[in-house]
Order: structure tokens, then sequence, then C-alpha cells
């Protein structure tokens, strides 16, 4: 994970930490635990202190340098995490396929969109007559059939042609549900973005960056932080 | 003489009732030894970090006698959208003073430069993303940027 910036603006502010278990992994978010701060889990960032800048060994071995990690603390810091299409990073996401043509442009078959729910989340145009790439539109997913469809209630601008390409993931900045959750990869450091929307750590989702399999990123903020205000 | 030590809780009960701040506050590392029986010497300490490839701030003291590119380290860059900064200041402890460095003319953070990519945007790269894409419009777009700052230049 990148940070990326804060929602106020100013200085960055890092401070060092005792660590309660080693950090092997730079740029994943560290919570609290009891010896000291933990990596977080895949799913759970409650209580958390933001992301670290480097790694840090824990040890209980008299003479060994005590354990310290440094972590980019502001409760509005704004990090940036690449999407990944599986547990493990780095994993392409999914290139989705149209199957069958629609004129309407709301309706993207493909049997590979897989039995995680995206409603709620997006879904973006790669090539087709509704553009590719950055360029390419997007709209949020509001019906999921598992492989078989999803559904957007907006239509693309142009009709949806057979071998349109597409990607999706579970998160949209405005969904009713896809906007406050995010699943981290396996070594903590990346978003899984083959999860059911809706589920994962808590997160504010603050922007996607909306571009092709293996470097798309989605923008979130940690919102049960140590020094936030719901934890005082 | 001395009177009796009385020890009272902060809260309800003792060892309870600690808010996530304090706790924040207790996990927080000193930095470098700095008592008569372990003392350890900024440059000692600093070699130490560099060992360990961690984030190092220094204030605009301190800074002037760290040498970034012989140790393989970087200045650490995070966009500031406000403008209030460069984008390059990140404040902290010092790790030669140990004093605040909003509190010493502002700090700055240096990282590994082998890891940078994983935790920081270059600014250099995002310029280059940022003319690939102004190259990459259409015909009609530049055309239309063209006469417009041709407009400005009469």
């Amino acid at each position: 994970m990148k940070i990326v910036n804060t929602l106020y603006g100013g200085t960055h502010y890092a401070k060092q930490y005792k660590i309660g278990a080693t950090f092997v992994t730079r740029g994943i978010i560290a919570i609290n635990g009891t010896a000291g701060v933990i990596p977080s889990t895949t799913v759970d960032f409650a209580d958390s202190y933001g992301v670290t800048a480097d790694t840090g060994t824990y040890s209980t071995t008299q003479g060994d340098a005590e354990g310290l990690v440094s972590i980019y603390n502001r409760p509005d810091a704004i990090f940036e995490a690449l999407m990944s299409g599986g547990a493990a990073a780095n994993t392409a996401l999914t290139t989705l396929t149209n199957t069958v043509a629609s004129a309407a442009g709301t309706v993207i078959s493909d049997t590979d969109v897989g039995t995680a729910s995206m409603a709620n989340g997006v879904v973006w145009s790669l090539s087709g007559a509704n553009g590719g790439g950055p360029g390419g539109q997007s709209r949020v997913i509001t019906t999921f059939s598992a492989s078989v469809s999803i559904t957007v209630t907006v239509p693309f601008l142009s009709d949806i042609a057979v071998g349109d390409t597409f990607l999706m993931c579970p998160w949209s900045s405005n969904g009713a549900a896809g906007n406050g959750t995010l699943q981290a990869t396996t070594l903590f450091d990346q978003a899984n973005a083959a999860i059911v929307s809706g589920t994962g750590g808590e997160v504010a989702i603050y922007d996607m960056v909306l571009d092709g399999t293996t470097n798309s990123k989605v923008r979130f903020l940690v919102i049960d932080h140590m020094l936030g205000q719901n934890t005082v | 003489m001395n009177g009796p030590i009385v020890i009272v809780s902060k809260y309800h009960r003792l060892g309870e009732g600690f808010s996530k701040k304090e706790i924040a506050k207790s996990f927080e590392h000193p930095g470098r030894r700095t008592n008569p029986h372990g003392y350890q010497s900024p440059a000692s300490w600093i070699s130490d970090l560099v060992a360990l490839k961690k984030l190092i701030i220094l204030c605009s003291i301190c800074r002037q006698h760290f040498n970034p590119r012989k140790n393989g380290y970087r200045r650490a860059y995070i966009p500031d959208s406000s403008g209030k900064t460069s984008g390059f200041e990140v404040n902290g402890k010092c790790a030669g003073c140990k004093q605040e460095t909003a509190d010493v003319g502002g700090g700055t953070g240096f990282t590994p430069e082998e890891t940078y990519n994983l935790l920081y945007v270059d600014p250099v790269q995002a310029r280059r993303d940022a003319r690939a894409t102004w190259k990459a419009q259409s015909v009609w777009s530049v055309i239309q940027r063209a006469r417009q700052s041709k407009g400005e230049r009469k």
C-alpha cells in the first residue's frame, strides 16, 4: 500500500512504535496488540495505527534489540492499494468478455463473473464502444447473477456488443455497501478484488484508479483509528 | 523527610480505563537511548536504522549531516493536494536530536531507495505519466489546446 495524500493536506506525520509481532512486509495496516502494534489481518483493521513504512522483527530474547516499526499515523491519511484478482498479491483481475449483446447497455454476460457477489461494486469498460483503460466508462453494479451476468441500472453510453471486455471490483465510491470495507491480500499489502462486496475490514473508499488487469488501484481511509474521534 | 507515597488510580480501578490514545502513546518507541548508562550517539543510532532499512526522520538541522545517496536512501515524497507543503515534509521525532521536527524547522523523511516504490509516489514518474496522458489525447483536443495557448500568447 502507498500513502498518497491526506484529506486535509499539510505535513505528513510518522512515529516509531514498539511491536508485538514481526512485520514482514512494508506498507501494511498496523493495529493495536497486547505487547505493541501488530500487523492487521486480511479482514480486521480495528484499532488501526496507520500504514507501516518499514519492517520490524519481534523478539522476546534478552539482549536482542527492541523491535520497532515506523507508521504513518495521520487518521486522515489516504492509502492506495493495488487491486489483486485473488488472495495472493499481484493476481491479475479477471477479464469479463461479454457473450450476449445488450442493446440497452445494462447487462454484461460471462460465466467468469464468478460466485462472489459484486453488487454495489463497479464495472468498467476495457475494450469496445464504451472505451478502454483509464478512459473507459464505469458503472455501479446493481444486480449480480452468479456465474451468469452483472447488471447496471445506469446504462453504458453505447450498446454492449459480444466480445466487449470489462473489469469489475467489489468497491465503489458511492455504492450502498461497496464503499465501507476492504479485504487485504495474504501479505496484507494489496486489496483482494475477488471478494464479496461489503465484506472485509472497515475503511472508507475514497477513490479508484480504474485501469487494466494489473494496475488498477483503490484508495481508502482507515476509519477505526486509534487517534480517530470514534476511539476517544 | 518525605511523606508516604500515595498512589491514586487515574480512573475507577487500577490498570483499567486507559483510553486508546493513552495506549497508543505507551507503545511509542523512545528512539535512541540517552541515559548515562545506555547512551547511544546519534550517528550510531542512525547507522542502526540504515542497517535495518528503516524510515529515518530528521529535522532541518540534523539532516545536513546525513548523506542519503551514500546510504542508499532518498527523500520520501507524499503529494500534498492542499499545496501547503512541497510534499517532501514528514514530521515526527528526529532520529538525531530526538526533538519534534515540527519545532525545529520541519522534518524530512528518508526511505531506502530499493523499497521506495512500495510506499511512495515517484514525482518524476507522476510527471511522465501526466505528459504521456497529454500526448495520448485526440488530435482534435490537441489542436484546441494549441489554438487556446496561441490566443493566450497574443
